[in-house]
């Protein structure tokens, strides 16, 4: 038999899995549960374990030879309905393992990323027997790779992640960090601009004559879909004769962390140019899923002040970079040539 | 949020505080792209796939029919809980840490009206007129120690509702396990499941 330290602060981090304003909706529940062998798991030993929201300690309940698993589950008022948010499966003899996924998007609560950006997933293996005699559990554990896409709008809530689609599964058989590199996403989706949705990857211990196959660690990445937008109201090669016209910008899966606005500049489109920005054309993010936007142009003469050739670009800054979504250009002409000819009769 | 980005940020925190400010971009941008295409990702992906670094490592083992996944995704924290609900409080513990429910007290088992979830300790504190709590023994709670029979006859005339706690965290109590073939101790089965 052994106790198990288990760290807690998964639960702050896990707090904010939710939008941080409908935190204090969820109530969060850790349970450890002792496996009896058998496979009715409304046998097994069943213990709320009332920690505190932040902190680390021992668990007092002795693991017994079948091994215990501590779930960390989430609970919403309303509707009422449970998450679970995090599972770990200790034993005597099983290995441990821990999965970090990393992406360009610095965000700490849930890993993120964009349709087109690559991400790294880390996997520490400790506990794994060197001896070739071992039984394969103590020497080996699986790696699982599941991919879900959203459905239309969604945000990850409600999902049932029973429907997501095992894409590949490995195992390891080396102590020390796995690091694996993604270039782009995996899930599912026609345009592969707009999928949205979550990769996981899971560490399963081998079943044995104890215990099935349980999860010692998982870790999974939101991915969400690259912004567009459109332009109405103006079009590439139109003239200003007088006043500019009220554009509307619409755009669409703007990024959770992302500044975007529309700029303009003389001449032709040129990428990477800075040029002003059209006044109340700026809008920033700083949430947990995209959103959609109207942008409305007006009163924006001030900034296209010289006839000739002008460019329109809508653009959006991202922990990836700043992307140019669209452009068009236009040909400003406000001065009034009069041709005519001054003559005289006597 | 990087350094740059919050440079944005505040930039454009700026800007919708000030909507007439017209300003050129900033300058600590990264170097700009044209958005992703479709055709172009298309074709990342099929790069990817076929470089799964997942197909790189040993084979899976054991069993492969089945996706280990699949049962731990079909629990419920609810289903496997009995509730206890009262003046709009309710919290969740698991089955059979209910040792007894008084007549008086069963409609607390069931979800009345509005309702806010509340872990046990706070719905404990809240509650503590008609809930009584017994420490139990591992082994009691396993199963392998019964409760004497005093204690069981203490507990079915309570007028409170009694939840088995181990270290002040409510626990499920295993019925007795048969001691001998054919005899069997006193059960626990939880009354909420009446």
């Amino acid at each position: 038999m052994k106790y198990f330290i288990r760290s807690f602060t998964l639960l702050s981090s896990v707090l904010l899995l939710f939008v941080q304003s409908e935190a204090q909706d969820y109530t969060f529940f850790v349970h450890q549960i002792q496996m009896d062998g058998d496979a009715d798991a409304s046998n097994d030993l069943d213990w709320d374990v009332s920690v505190t929201q932040e902190g680390s300690d021992i668990s007092p309940l002795a693991i017994n030879p079948f091994g215990a698993r501590f779930e960390l589950w989430a609970i919403r008022t309303d509707p009422l309905t449970d998450y679970l948010i995090d599972t770990t499966y200790v034993n005597s003899y099983i290995p441990v393992a821990e999965v970090k996924i990393t992406s360009e998007d610095p965000y700490e609560v849930i890993p993120r990323t964009r349709a087109d950006r690559p991400f790294s997933v880390e996997i520490v293996v400790s506990g794994l027997s060197l001896d070739p005699s071992a039984a394969d559990p103590a020497k080996s554990v699986k790696l699982l790779r599941h991919v879900q896409a959203y459905t239309g709008k969604g945000t990850g809530k409600n999902v049932d992640r029973g429907q997501a689609t095992l894409l590949s599964q490995g195992s390891l058989e080396d102590n020390g960090a796995h690091t694996l590199d993604y270039t782009v996403t995996s899930i599912p989706g026609g345009d592969r601009t707009k999928v949205r949705g979550e990769e996981r990857f899971s560490i399963y211990s081998l079943a044995d004559y104890q215990a099935p196959e349980s999860q010692l660690d998982a870790g999974f990445i939101q991915v969400w879909p690259v912004a567009e937008s459109s332009v109405s109201g103006l079009s590439h090669g139109d003239q200003i004769k007088g006043v500019a016209p009220e554009v509307v910008v619409d755009l669409v899966d703007l990024y959770p962390d992302s500044w975007t606005y529309a700029q303009v500049y003389k001449g032709s489109p040129q990428l990477g140019t800075d040029g002003t920005i059209v006044p109340n054309s700026s809008f920033l993010i700083d949430g947990t899923v995209p959103r959609d936007e109207t942008l409305r142009l007006t009163d924006w003469d001030a900034v296209i002040d010289e006839d000739g050739e002008w460019t329109l670009e809508i653009i959006t800054v991202t922990p990836f970079g700043a992307d140019r979504l669209s452009y068009l250009s236009f040909d400003v002409e406000r001065t009034i040539r009069i041709n005519g000819a001054v003559t005289s009769v006597e | 949020m990087n350094l740059t980005h919050a440079l944005f940020a505040a930039l454009g925190v700026a800007m919708a505080l000030n909507p007439s400010t017209s300003m050129g971009a900033p300058e600590a941008r990264a170097p700009m792209r044209d958005v992703a295409k479709h055709d172009d990702l298309s074709m990342k992906l099929r790069m990817a796939q076929q470089k799964d670094p997942i197909n790189n490592m040993g084979p899976a083992i054991g069993n492969l029919e089945e996706d280990p996944s699949i049962p731990q995704t079909k629990r419920s924290f609810i289903d496997s809980s009995t509730i206890l609900c009262f003046r709009g409080l309710i919290t969740f513990v698991p089955k059979r840490a209910v040792l007894h429910v008084p007549k008086h007290l069963e409609s607390r088992l069931k979800i009345q009206g509005k309702i806010q979830v509340k872990n046990w300790q706070e719905f404990y504190l809240a509650n503590r007129g008609w809930i009584r709590t017994i420490e139990v023994t591992r082994d009691q709670a396993l199963g392998n120690t019964p409760f004497s029979e005093a204690a069981i006859a203490a507990m079915s005339e309570s007028s409170s509702l009694i939840v088995a706690t181990f270290k002040e965290g409510p626990i499920a109590v295993r019925p007795p396990q048969k001691k001998d073939a054919g005899e069997e101790l006193a059960t626990n089965s939880d009354p909420s499941e009446k």
